[in-house]
């Protein structure tokens, strides 16, 4: 059936419109031209179609008025062109030109001769100004919208770093990126994507460190998309990632700019839509979303200890169910006879199987789940509370479920959200129902026939060119610094190999704070600071401090 | 691209998530069983009934265990046990027989403890060690112990006390029983090591009854009020008549002479026999103070023993080389021990107990010939050559075998005190 709705789909699609009918220009006389963009809008409330008659001439602003700033018409244009009235105009194209550019107290303002341009212009939030018996018009850039201010990220918090999420307006996640980025490498490169929405695609990377095959292929992949509307990131995300039926995500996403800084440091790339505050960052890996930026942040034997405690909550939220379902209904001789005996006096009364009881929890709580995002705000702790009483207590004390697959359901709740991106999380979740049918009828047996089959798949999987499983799968040791273990900034030397090769050194060797005698470069380093005399005293001042200690030690 | 081969793929890959899905679901869950089907056993019994072998068999019964909630103050705490018993030609065919009387499937894989009864152990271990072994449920690490007389009566016989199951309680045991000196329990692993050294012997400690008054002390367990459950309850403020608790304990051991019980040790012999294979963790012995038959108690807290055998003259001598350190832990004397020459005496007295505990063991394993003190495989480390030539009849030659035991022993500490504590003096 889906192959069908696929061909049938693929049919249906039309190609790309190429209608001559923008391709038209703009006329000399004032009417037609009125005519031609009332045509175009038809009866829409906000477009607003100012006449201006100046003693030799006849102008019109027309602009939307949803999209602009009104404060801007009247102060900057509107006064500037009453005052046009005394000056007289020359009949010439190149000087009226000038003396507009001249007047207007407009920073960006530029001539369009094309009707699609100017149409474009308009639904970008641009004034336009027509003057009778001119062949080309002016497009003032004066866009103001309501925009919702620069806030904390909400699904990905941090307890240490910027405070500062990505909004939905696209120029603000702009700036937000080149204030952490002050370098002209930074290239920001537009285009428009979407038949009928035209919403504004960024791509954004460092010139110096990007890898040109890539960012040619992530081209290509964009300039292919032709649909009506593109509402969010998720649909570009979708049209351009290596494999679209996997559940795992391919592409980064994060509303951190924070984080996709780091990532751009790494030589990655970055998409940015307009609209929404997700940014995706390609190539993606599987590593790389189990990484928070705190890692970064945080000390680092710190930050270590964290990450293990996350890698092993994948593994619990992907895991602990199915085995608890296996181990209780194929293997009780591994459970530690105390436990064992005590989950078979749990599950005395529970009337069905534990696959069954598995499965019925998890579906309760994944209903619970999609409940709480979905819930007015104010009801919510309500809902989580009942949810919380009903399933945890009485549905033990009903003897409907047993105490320890509470508990089991419980831990692996906690341990997916350990998980800090909501993507990954949501394919965890996914694939553990499955897990749990596996293991519910072939036990241990079934659990690792899934987790090969999900191996195999993640192995053969690629980002933009880089294996999804890339630290690992393509063992590269050089890689592993920034794994599970998180090395010290100091010591993060090279930047990750498959993304960051075109300028490999990240920080410059020998910046250990403490500079031990062996540390070479370090201690040249210093000698080259405080001068070559400077340099012998602090090795005496050193033996001196050990023959201090030796006497302190007598004492 | 879109039609043929994608029609196809689609076609093949559909086809084979059915396969699959139908593989799985048709062959059923040929061994699923839920974990409260299983009737987990906590302990057995092994007898002979005349031709025939007796296995009884201690259950858990979980729904007991699980509540939680049990009845408070002088109550009796009772097994949360099922006993049934079942008997066969075979070991195999007993426990099916248990099979034909019971709800649920048997499951052996949490077995705690054996209990061999004497006349089995007579007959030799073999067939029961063997069944332990091929049978894929059952564990090495089982626990393996010898009665006097039927082993089931003790099975059945055993009141809790503390423990929900005998098999749990068995287990506790070996944990903490060392640490009297007298006790040790081995598991079937151990056995079996012991049994294929070439002196072929081993030793299993005995289980019995031994009843105890309960409530233990006379008006502390009396509150029928909040337990409620004893049948003389009512009676308030009265204290009830103490009844007998049959609790189990561990008292001595069994010599095997290659898999056949020959000969019985007593609670002193055994740790005699414990001290040589290092199997005392901790020991008191009381001694003879000075003064008009009061006693000091020592502790032993580090015991090593190292048994080897040397040539003298053409003539095989066995050699138990023992050192003790002790804690003096009680004193009912005055005698200040903090003297040297206190201490001298109290060490030559400590080792002198301890060569006398061996000896009697010694003495008792000569008797019948099994070497259980491992000077076979000193020998057999020492001069393989020898070994070999003597190993056929090693249980005669270890019944002629002069030893000689040396216990060096070491008074440590005297606790958290010096001298002894007088009324009076400062």
């Amino acid at each position: 059936m889906l192959w069908i709705w696929h061909r049938l789909w693929r049919q249906a699609t039309p190609g790309k419109q190429t209608s001559n009918e923008h391709a038209l220009l703009i006329t000399t006389r004032l009417e037609a031209n009125i005519d031609y963009l009332k045509k175009t809008f038809g009866q829409s409330e906000d477009l607003v179609i100012r006449e201006i008659e100046l003693p030799g001439n006849k102008l019109a602003l027309v602009y939307l008025e949803t999209l602009i700033d009104r404060d801007v018409v009247q102060r900057d244009i509107l006064r500037s062109l009453l005052a046009l009235q005394a000056v007289s105009l020359p009949g010439d194209e190149a000087k009226f030109s000038r003396l507009i550019r001249a007047r207007l107290t407009i920073g960006d303002l530029q001539e369009e001769r094309l009707w699609s341009k100017i149409i474009a212009g308009l639904l970008d939030g641009k004034a336009v100004l027509i003057v009778e018996g001119y062949n080309r018009c002016l497009l003032l850039s004066i866009e103001g919208w309501e925009k919702r201010p620069v806030e904390e990220p909400v699904n990905e918090v941090s307890i240490r770093g910027p405070r500062e999420g990505f909004a939905e307006n696209l120029a603000t996640n702009i700036s937000l990126i080149r204030r952490r980025l002050r370098t002209p490498e930074l290239r920001f490169e537009s285009m428009n994507l979407g038949r009928r929405t035209h919403t504004k695609v960024v791509i954004c990377y460092l010139e110096g460190l990007v890898l040109r095959g890539i960012l040619e292929e992530l081209r290509r992949r964009l300039q292919r998309i032709d649909i009506d509307g593109i509402l969010e990131s998720g649909y570009i995300e979708e049209l351009i990632e290596d494999a679209p039926h996997s559940p795992f995500p391919q592409l980064n996403r994060t509303e951190r700019p924070d984080k996709l800084v780091a990532d751009l440091l790494e030589g990655r790339i970055a998409v940015l839509t307009d609209g929404t505050p997700f940014a995706l960052i390609l190539p993606g890996s599987l590593v790389s979303q189990l990484h928070a930026p705190d890692d970064y942040y945080e000390r680092w034997p710190l930050s270590i200890g964290v990450r293990l405690f996350r890698f092993l909550g994948i593994f619990i939220a992907l895991l602990l169910p199915s085995l608890y379902v296996a181990l209780t209904t194929f293997h009780q001789e591994m459970i530690p006879t105390p436990l064992a005996i005590s989950i078979a006096a749990q599950r005395e009364l529970v009337p069905y199987p534990a696959v069954v009881e598995a499965l019925i929890m998890q579906v309760l709580f994944e209903i619970l789940i999609e409940a709480g995002i979905r819930l007015p705000r104010a009801i919510g702790p309500a809902i989580s509370i009942v949810g919380a009483l009903v399933i945890g207590e009485a549905a033990v004390r009903a003897g409907l479920m047993s105490a320890a697959m509470v508990i089991v359901i419980a831990a692996t709740a906690i341990a997916s959200f350990t998980i800090p991106t909501f993507g990954l999380s949501q394919a965890v979740r996914m694939l553990r129902l499955p897990m749990v049918f596996l293991a519910g009828f072939l036990g241990l047996l079934g659990i690792f026939a899934g987790l090969l089959v999900i191996l195999i798949h993640l192995v053969s999987l690629r980002s933009f060119g880089e294996p999804y499983l890339s630290p690992l799968a393509p063992f590269i040791w050089e890689a592993q610094k920034d794994l599970v273990v998180r090395v010290p900034w100091w010591a993060m030397l090279w930047r990750p190999v498959l993304t960051g090769w075109r300028d490999l050194r990240r920080i410059k060797p020998g910046l250990h704070p403490f500079i031990t005698a062996r540390d070479k470069n370090a201690r040249d380093e210093l000698e080259t600071q405080l001068g070559e005399g400077n340099g012998k005293s602090v090795t005496g001042r050193k033996k001196r401090r050990k023959k201090m200690g030796k006497l302190a030690r007598k004492r | 691209m879109v039609s043929k081969a994608g029609s196809n793929y689609f076609l093949y890959v559909t086809l084979g998530l059915v396969a699959l899905l139908m593989a799985l679901f048709l062959s059923g869950c040929w061994d699923r069983r839920e974990i409260n089907e299983l009737a987990f056993l906590s302990s057995m019994a092994v007898d002979l009934a005349g031709e025939q072998r007796l296995l009884t068999y201690e259950f858990v019964r979980p729904g007991a265990t699980g509540g939680g909630e049990r009845g408070g103050g002088g109550t009796l705490p009772h097994r949360q046990a099922t006993l049934r018993s079942g008997r066969g030609e075979t070991l195999i065919s007993a426990c099916r027989q248990i099979t034909t009387g019971l709800p649920r499937r048997v499951y052996l894989a949490h077995t705690n403890a054996v209990l061999v009864g004497e006349e089995m152990a007579r007959q030799g271990l073999r067939e029961l060690l063997d069944f332990i072994d091929r049978h894929p449920e059952l564990r090495r690490t089982t626990l393996i112990l010898l009665t006097r007389g039927p082993a089931r009566e003790v099975l059945i016989k055993a009141q809790g006390d503390i423990e929900t199951t005998l098999g749990k309680e068995i287990s506790g045991l070996r944990k903490w029983v060392q640490s009297s000196g007298y006790g040790f329990i081995p598991n079937v692993n151990d056995v079996f090591f012991d049994l294929t050294n070439g002196a072929g012997t081993t030793v299993l400690p005995v289980l019995e009854l031994s009843p105890q008054p309960f409530p233990p002390l006379i008006g502390t367990g009396a509150s029928s009020s909040s337990g409620g459950s004893l049948e003389t309850g009512g009676t308030t403020g009265r204290v009830e008549e103490p009844r007998t608790v049959r609790t189990v304990r561990l008292n001595g051991a069994g010599l095997f002479y290659h898999d056949k019980l020959v000969e019985w040790l007593d609670k002193d012999q055994a740790r005699g026999w414990a001290w040589v294979r290092n199997k005392v963790r901790r020991a008191v012995l009381a001694l003879r103070c000075q003064e008009n038959n009061t006693k000091v108690a020592v502790d032993i807290t580090e015991a090593h023993a190292e048994v080897s055998v040397d040539m003298q003259g053409g003539q095989l001598r066995g050699k138990i080389k023992l050192r003790v350190e002790g804690e003096l832990l009680e004193q009912q004397c005055n005698l200040d021990f903090t003297r040297e020459e206190a201490i001298k005496s109290l060490e030559s007295q400590m080792a002198a107990q301890i060569t006398a505990e061996i000896s009697s063991a010694l003495n008792q394993a000569k008797m019948v010939g099994t070497d259980v003190f491992g000077f076979g495989s000193a020998l057999h480390r020492q001069q393989p050559e020898l070994w070999r030539q003597l190993q056929g009849r090693w249980n005669e030659e270890f019944k002629k075998l002069p030893v000689t035991i040396n216990v060096e022993a070491k008074l440590r500490r005297t606790g958290m005190t010096g001298r002894p504590w007088q009324p009076g003096a400062r």
